[in-house]
């Protein structure tokens, strides 16, 4: 008896190994006292829970919370028409990010690699001012909006990036990776910085400038290799992302492409991994960005809506960014992300397309951008006044060998 | 009150949103304030609660009344997810000592008003049987529960056997509950 007590305490600590696990919820499933006794445990062991020093969450919890509810119950996804029946080839090895790494001294000109240090520098002294555990994230903005002004966080004009002396840099992937630096979470983070700078803001927008924050230093490691190296070991090693983290990030937040800011919905996200590591989860991140800004931009009230599918192309994951948009932005979008890449003549917008057809080559191991738009991997399509902005992603595969360990959840 | 949040779960799974925002009025900051203790960080701690209301609306049926209560369904499922949580983290960065762990944390003064007078109550109540347990099982308790370590990390730290580890454990949450008026049991 003093076993199966035991052993009920050790199952709801999540104690136990997966095996002890299976046999405590046969038990529980087939013995009425067990799963009597199984409950008092569990009463016990919440009294220690309720015995935690009283926090209180910041308002905009609740808001978020209640939003679950407006989005659909269904596991439908919306899908392109253009995607019935596409089987990507996948590559025999699966792609795990980092791919478009370059170093410093590629960028050539010392103004552009001093501005990839400043801002790198910026953003760590940004991150303190908002974390989960600054005064900020507690609505006490004092401190964030003293520091705002003296923090270095240099945010780049609309249309002035690419004309900023990029067409100096030496190669390709070196005015990729700067360009991943400032057009991907940038932007946004502009948009709450100034907000707080002007005096307005709450917890609710630190909590996004967070989020902004640490992105863009994962995207800025992952671009190059030898700007942060301790913490790129870090993101090296092997660690699932869940589509949940996603799902999390987005949901309700407010995102803008330089100064158009709307409102993001989340719909249905699948249950599972999505990446394998920190550096291929900032290349995923850095997707999900460029579309959003492409789109967010031309949507007509600069909202959309993600969800994140794994059934309906085999072995992948499907991305897909919808949003409302009159027909002449659309067509604009559809040629943004069709259009070939002329480096001579490409604007931001372009950059953005051009960013994703990128990566998606390096996934799917791809000799040119334009065969991830020719095999439908990043694509463009329209069901009645909605624009959908798609990327495929090789899945990972079940049984994968790392990952986090995870405590069972409180089964009954 | 208890058996109130109980009926929140029917209402849930008929689709009825207001039963959530009921729900989570009735013991979101409670939640919140378990993985808070846990994480020490407000995003993760909210990103914790949200992600559990999230699982309850999609997923309902993962609940089933009839073999315990809600409140403690809920409790134990944010409890294992933000332990997760946490050991990720320290995997990633290992810099908490085992003192910190369970040393009281620093707090702002709003996380010293408690949402009502009730739960002031309840907490005091809570507080002073948990004080009434011998010292040695509160430290096991709270490595375990608010840390999650196992038991021969438990064991290891704090110089004691396996078994030792163990009994003070199971002792701790009966006493726990033997100590509380029936209203709380």
């Amino acid at each position: 008896m003093l076993d199966l007590e035991q052993s009920l305490i050790d199952y709801s600590l999540g104690l136990l190994t997966r095996k002890d696990s299976e046999k405590i919820e046969s038990l529980i499933a087939k013995d009425h006292q067990v799963a009597k006794q199984f409950s008092i445990v569990q009463d016990s062991l919440s009294l220690m829970g309720t015995s935690a020093r009283h926090a209180k969450p910041n308002d905009d919890l609740k808001a978020r919370v209640m939003e679950i509810c407006e989005s659909p119950k269904s596991e439908k996804t919306l899908t392109p028409p253009e995607l019935r029946n596409i089987t990507p080839s996948l590559p025999s090895k699966r792609y795990v990010g980092g791919g478009g790494s370059v170093g410093l001294g590629d960028l050539g000109k010392n103004v552009l690699k001093d501005k990839v240090n400043r801002l790198y520098e910026g953003m760590l002294e940004l991150k303190d001012l908002v974390c989960g555990t600054s005064a900020a994230s507690g609505g006490d903005l004092n401190e964030l909006r003293k520091s705002a002004d003296s923090i270095f966080v240099e945010i780049p004009e609309h249309n002035s990036v690419c004309s900023n002396g990029v067409s100096s840099v030496p190669h390709d992937e070196a005015i990729q990776s700067f360009l991943r630096t400032q057009l991907t979470s940038l932007p946004s983070m502009g948009y709450f910085l100034q907000k707080i700078r002007e005096g307005f803001g709450n917890a609710s927008d630190a909590r996004r400038l967070f989020y902004l924050c640490r992105d863009q230093m994962k995207i800025m490691r992952a671009s190059f290799a030898d700007l942060d190296a301790t913490l790129l070991a870090e993101d090296e090693e092997l660690r699932l992302h869940g589509a949940g983290l996603l799902r999390t990030k987005w949901w309700g937040a407010e995102h803008s492409y330089f100064n158009k800011p709307g409102k993001v919905v989340c719909g249905n996200f699948f249950e599972g991994p999505v990446t394998e590591r920190c550096v291929e989860f900032a290349e995923y991140d850095s997707n999900l960005y460029c579309l959003a800004n492409l789109l967010g931009s031309k949507s007509e009230n600069g909202g959309f809506q993600i969800e994140l599918d794994n059934s309906k192309i085999p072995d992948c994951a499907l991305a897909t960014l919808t949003g409302s948009t009159n027909s002449a932005n659309h067509l604009k979008l559809k040629s943004i992300i069709e259009q070939k890449y002329h480096r001579e003549t490409m604007d931001e917008d372009g950059y953005l397309a051009h960013l994703v057809k990128s990566s998606i080559s390096r996934a799917f191991q791809l000799s040119s951008s334009s065969e991830a738009v020719e095999a439908k991997l990043i694509g463009c399509g329209r069901t009645g006044n909605q624009t959908m902005l798609w990327f495929v992603w090789p899945s990972i595969l079940p049984n994968h060998g790392g990952g986090e360990a995870t405590t069972s959840n409180p089964l009954q | 009150m208890k058996e109130e949040i109980e009926k929140f779960w029917e209402r849930i799974s008929r689709g009825d949103s207001s039963a959530l925002a009921e729900l989570y009025d009735s013991i979101g900051t409670k939640l919140f304030s378990l993985s808070y203790q846990i994480l020490n960080d407000r995003w993760d701690a909210e990103e914790v609660v949200q992600d559990a209301f999230t699982a309850l609306w999609k997923k309902p049926q993962a609940f089933n009344p009839q073999k315990g209560k809600l409140t403690s369904w809920l409790m134990v499922l944010v409890r294992n997810r933000s332990v997760d949580r946490y050991r990720s983290r320290k995997r990633r960065k290992d810099t908490t000592s085992l003192d910190t762990v369970l040393e009281v944390q620093p707090a702002d003064e709003s996380e010293d008003i408690p949402s009502s007078a009730s739960q002031t109550d309840e907490n005091q109540l809570l507080g002073s049987a948990i004080e009434k347990l011998p010292k040695k099982q509160i430290k096991v308790l709270k490595l375990s529960y608010f840390k999650g370590l196992t038991h021969p990390e438990i064991a290891q730290e704090l110089g004691i056997s396996l078994g030792t580890v163990k009994s003070r454990i199971r002792l701790g949450v009966e006493k726990l509950r033997l100590s509380l008026p029936s209203t709380l049991r």
